[in-house]
């Protein structure tokens, strides 16, 4: 056997298109289990009053407030579920409420005067569904560290703090700098190179499982399926990657818009690259000047009270504009997702569950209150999910119950199971059981 | 208060079982003293007459262990952004259970991505003098063979197969008209071909039922048991000088070279007593003047040392559960209290208030709750593992009632407050005890003897096996578990189930190795005589 010598002058440029190749296909993070949905936290900061979030009406037959009406065309898709409570023995405080709300556990140590002190006790929904589904995802986090104009990523481990920088460019790089380039040529040799590779290895298994009966026969077979998957999935990628898959740095600089779609852009861009299975992004809990807000944001919303019963028109519209600013990347977010095709005429926003939520649920009759509670008793914490018609979620609902009896771990064991991971429980309640109403 | 309550409760509602679930064991008779600490196990088995049971013809995936070793065991390291791990079928602690062991599309997928990064590393570093067979073509043939020796371990490498992987890089430089790439998916190929991912238990294949495991193939399961790695040269030498096969005198010999040369205890306790990563528990308070994350590492260090010693110092089943000393260094001693440890080398200390495996940390902090010892839980793997009672779970969760709520409650108060009721308590009885007496420590597997300002009470009584058993503490449990012939069978069991990658390992097997426990061969003994009956080195058809 001999190579053909002609050829020879490829050898030049192999390298370039090494790389090439290997960062559409190999894709170090890509997609680890392809049917699991992927979950994406959302989380917005100083509480969510209650008046601009929760729709009008029940059941099917809600409506959304002005403030949420970034997701107009996103109904049919979304839960807002009215009824969970973060327990009763919450901390009432911005920062273990974000513990709790996402890891179902109560964190330890801090309090109120010295609330970084908390410490996290376990890990937080997306990251555990990423470990038990293998998924393989570098991003835990990327923001927008509050009160300053700096990037926040983080990156998964133990306690999910990992690694955290505040030059999430550099981050950004060191994680996805293999990511996808545009070559139509390069693309479809390289695909039907790892086709036949594919193949190969097929052939090689079917010529084993010749020899196996029973179930070890059964267990090659299923072997093989997994390569026969891999493949078209390999195809869907290059189909991908010629229109959608375009990857984007985070932008720099401190107009906060741009900095935010950036952002959502980069994280929506990762996902339908597949270079990422899950993500969480906290939005900044900084004054946001482009919709008319340039004071103290946190301030702001502790006079919720007196701005709503004392009708103060213009800044009821100041801080719904903030809360639509942040809806409107959620939703955009979302639509990214829907407009990405994927196999089994399914698109990306089917296979992903999208949480929004946030440390307190903002009571317009509690005066200078960032609380979980109204008159001793947990309120209904604002969480709306967002997924695909017909999949593991009762989508197209506004699902409103008595706001004492659930536990948010029942809703969090309920994600956990729509996205693959079968458990009984999460976080304090390890035997929750799911919420029929949602799953 | 909360919190206590509401983690019992979990607890409680984990494992409430149904009435009339009484654990089974097989029947073993032993002389017996009733209400005493004390018992005196005289095992009676009958001999083993029948043929036994070997496991069946199969292609065995490597566990996620073997694989990582194996990997780099051929580059020297792991490879940057390698995935460790195949998705493993966890079956009762088990991670090397070769029915589960399965190639999903998740899997298949790291195999993939894993490939194309290991055939980098190769190209990169020169390996099987690849850098001539991409300056010229004629030499490639040899840089093949040289790769499949290796990374095959042992499988017979012949021109066919050469030939085959050649025709394959040509075919994929017709295509992507590179050399390196081509090369880079040709060795692709190589590290996902069944010879690598998987151990061949197919046999010599002949009209007997039985089938005896090709050379190279009991060479791979005796590696991969003893070392998790795959076979050394020493091994592969014998193997290609034709000296090593199932009934020769080398397969002891490396078996006990082997043993020597590595911890081949290590995964096994850890599978079996399902410690899973301890550096991964989490636990709410950290102990005074400590890094949780540190003192959760250095327990997998003390595992690794305590295993050793169990292997190095022929230990057996019996000294197992009355061990008295442990490896402490200075992360771990924060647990063991009266040992103070200036830095991370360890150091074997004697214990005064502890005996046995389940007495030390790596046990009781893997089998206990972030925030309290867990008693039902402890219970419950006691009876699961160490006694192999079967618990079934319950059906019906719903009437749990109110929980007990109180800092004034010790964790048994509140576990038995939670358990006491007629649906609930008929089957925990069997099992709650074994938790109890374990009860002077607590979830860091710190020694107390208070909580919640009461005096700490391991004292049970129980029934096993149909008889009325008094346990005052967690020496009084070691002293039992290390003679009753319930849990030496139990051991036995899991040995096999380990040793052999099966689930139902025969019975009659499993008696002879329990006898063998009984009569106080040691553990190292006891794995070194697996190696050279039918079920290790047979197949069936």
């Amino acid at each position: 056997m001999a190579l053909n010598d002609s050829r020879r002058h490829f050898l030049k440029t192999s390298g370039l298109a090494f790389c090439l190749l290997n960062s559409i296909f190999r894709s170090r993070y890509a997609l680890a289990n392809s049917t699991a949905p992927k979950v994406y936290l959302f989380a917005l900061p100083n509480g969510l009053p209650e008046e601009f979030f929760w729709p009008i009406g029940n059941g099917r037959n809600f409506k959304l407030t002005p403030t949420m009406s970034p997701f107009d065309n996103l109904k049919p898709n979304m839960i807002f579920y009215r009824g969970a409570h973060l327990g009763p023995n919450n901390q009432n405080n911005h920062n273990a409420n974000w513990m709790t709300l996402y890891t179902g556990l109560r964190p330890i140590g801090g309090n109120v005067l010295s609330p970084n002190s908390y410490k996290f006790l376990g890990e937080s929904i997306d990251y555990h569904i990423a470990k038990a589904l293998q998924q393989r995802t570098p991003l835990a986090m990327i923001g927008q560290k509050g009160g300053q104009y700096v990037d926040t990523i983080t990156t998964p481990g133990k306690n999910q703090r990992a690694i955290t920088t505040n030059d999430g460019l550099a981050v950004f790089k060191k994680y996805f700098s293999n990511t996808p380039q545009h070559d139509q040529q390069s693309a479809e040799r390289a695909l039907q190179s790892r086709k036949s590779l594919l193949d190969f290895v097929r052939n090689d298994l079917s010529s084993i499982q010749k020899e196996l009966t029973g179930f070890e026969k059964e267990k090659l077979e299923k072997n093989i399926e997994a390569y026969q998957r891999l493949e078209q999935i390999m195809a869907n990628k290059v189909n991908q990657s010629k229109s959608l898959c375009k990857t984007t740095n985070p932008p720099g600089g401190t107009n906060y818009y741009d900095r935010a779609r950036g952002h959502i852009d980069l994280i929506s861009n990762l996902a339908s690259c597949n270079l990422i299975d899950s993500a969480s992004y906290p939005f900044a809990a900084d004054a946001h000047p482009s919709v008319g807000h340039n004071q103290d944001f946190h301030a702001f919303t502790h006079q919720w009270h007196e701005i709503y019963t004392g009708k103060d028109t213009a800044k009821i519209n100041q801080y719904s504009n903030q809360i639509k600013f942040y809806m409107e990347q959620v939703a955009h977010f979302c639509k990214k997702l829907k407009s990405v095709n994927v196999e089994g005429g399914k698109n990306l926003l089917d296979k992903s569950i999208v949480i929004v939520s946030s440390n307190f649920a903002l009571d317009s009759d509690l005066k200078n209150d960032h609380s979980n509670f109204k008159n001793g008793k947990p309120k209904g914490h604002p969480f709306l999910i967002i997924s695909g018609e017909g999949g593991p979620l009762k989508t197209g609902q506004y699902i409103q119950e008595a706001p004492t009896q659930i536990n948010h771990c029942k809703m969090l064991t309920s994600i956990l199971n729509a996205a693959g991971v079968a458990a009984k429980g999460f976080g304090l309640h390890p035997n929750s059981e799911t919420l029929s109403s949602i799953v | 208060m909360w919190t206590k309550a509401l983690t019992i409760s979990s607890i409680v509602i984990l494992l409430i079982f149904f009435q009339n679930c009484a654990p089974s064991f097989e029947s073993a008779s032993y002389s017996f003293t009733e209400n005493t600490s004390t018992f005196n196990a005289s095992p009676t088995v009958n001999s083993c007459n029948s043929n036994v049971e070997v496991p069946k013809r199969r292609m065995r995936l490597l566990s996620k262990k073997e694989y990582s070793n194996t990997v780099k065991s051929i580059l020297g390291k792991l490879p940057n952004s390698f995935t460790e791990s195949p998705l493993e079928g966890i079956f009762d602690g088990y991670t090397n259970y070769a029915d589960n062991l399965i190639v999903s599309e998740t899997v298949a997928q790291i195999f993939f991505d894993n490939s194309l990064l290991i055939a980098n590393e190769i190209l990169e570093n020169n390996m099987f003098e690849f850098e001539s067979c991409l300056a010229k073509h004629d030499t490639c043939n040899h840089s093949i063979k040289l790769m499949l020796e290796t990374v095959f371990r042992g499988y017979p490498i012949d021109t066919v197969l050469i030939d085959k992987y050649l025709k394959f890089y040509v075919d994929q430089f017709n295509l992507l008209e590179t050399k390196k790439e081509s090369l880079i998916i040709m060795l692709a190929a190589v590290f996902q071909a069944p010879q690598f991912i998987y151990r061949s238990e197919l046999g010599i294949d002949t009209r007997s039922d039985l089938n005896t495991l090709k050379p190279y193939e009991l060479a791979n399961q005796l590696s991969y048991l003893f070392t998790h790695s795959p076979p050394d040269k020493e091994l592969l030498k014998d193997l290609k000088n034709k000296t090593f096969f199932a009934g020769s005198p080398k397969v002891k010999a490396h078996a006990l070279r082997l043993s020597e040369k590595s911890n081949t205890l290590n995964v096994f306790i850890e599978n079996w007593l399902e410690l899973g990563d301890l550096s991964y528990k989490t636990k709410k308070f950290a102990l005074p003047g400590s890094d949780n994350n540190e003192v959760l590492r250095s327990l997998a260090g003390e595992l690794n040392l305590l295993t050793k010693k169990i292997i190095d110092q022929n230990l057996n089943y019996k000294d197992m559960h009355s061990l008295q000393s442990t490896f402490v260094n200075a992360n771990n001693s924060k647990i063991y209290v009266d040992h103070p440890q200036p830095n991370e080398t360890y150091k074997e200390v004697t214990l005064n208030k502890r005996k046995g495996i389940l007495s030390m940390a790596p046990f009781l902090v893997a089998h206990s709750n972030p925030d309290n010892s867990n008693p039902i839980h402890r219970g419950a793997f006691v009876l699961r593992k160490i006694m192999c009672g079967k618990i079934q779970f319950p059906k019906d969760i719903g009437a749990l009632g109110e929980e007990p709520v109180g800092e004034q409650f010790t964790t048994r108060q509140l576990a038995e407050a939670s358990t006491e009721k007629p649906g609930c308590i008929n089957c925990h009885v069997s099992f709650n005890g074994y938790g109890f007496a374990l009860e002077s420590f607590n979830e860091w597997g710190l020694f107390r003897e208070k909580e919640a300002g009461q005096n700490i009470n391991t004292e049970t009584t129980m029934i096993i096996s149909g008889k009325q058993v008094h346990i005052k503490d967690s020496v009084d449990l070691s002293n039992y578990i290390s003679t009753s012939s319930d849990a030496q069978s139990c051991f036995a069991k899991n040995l096999l189930t380990y040793s052999l990658s099966m689930e139902e390992p025969d019975t009659c097997f499993s008696d002879k190795i329990k006898r063998s426990l009984a009569t106080g061969a040691s553990i190292k003994e006891v794995f070194l005589s697996i190696i050279n009956t039918d079920q290790f080195t047979k197949r069936k058809k």
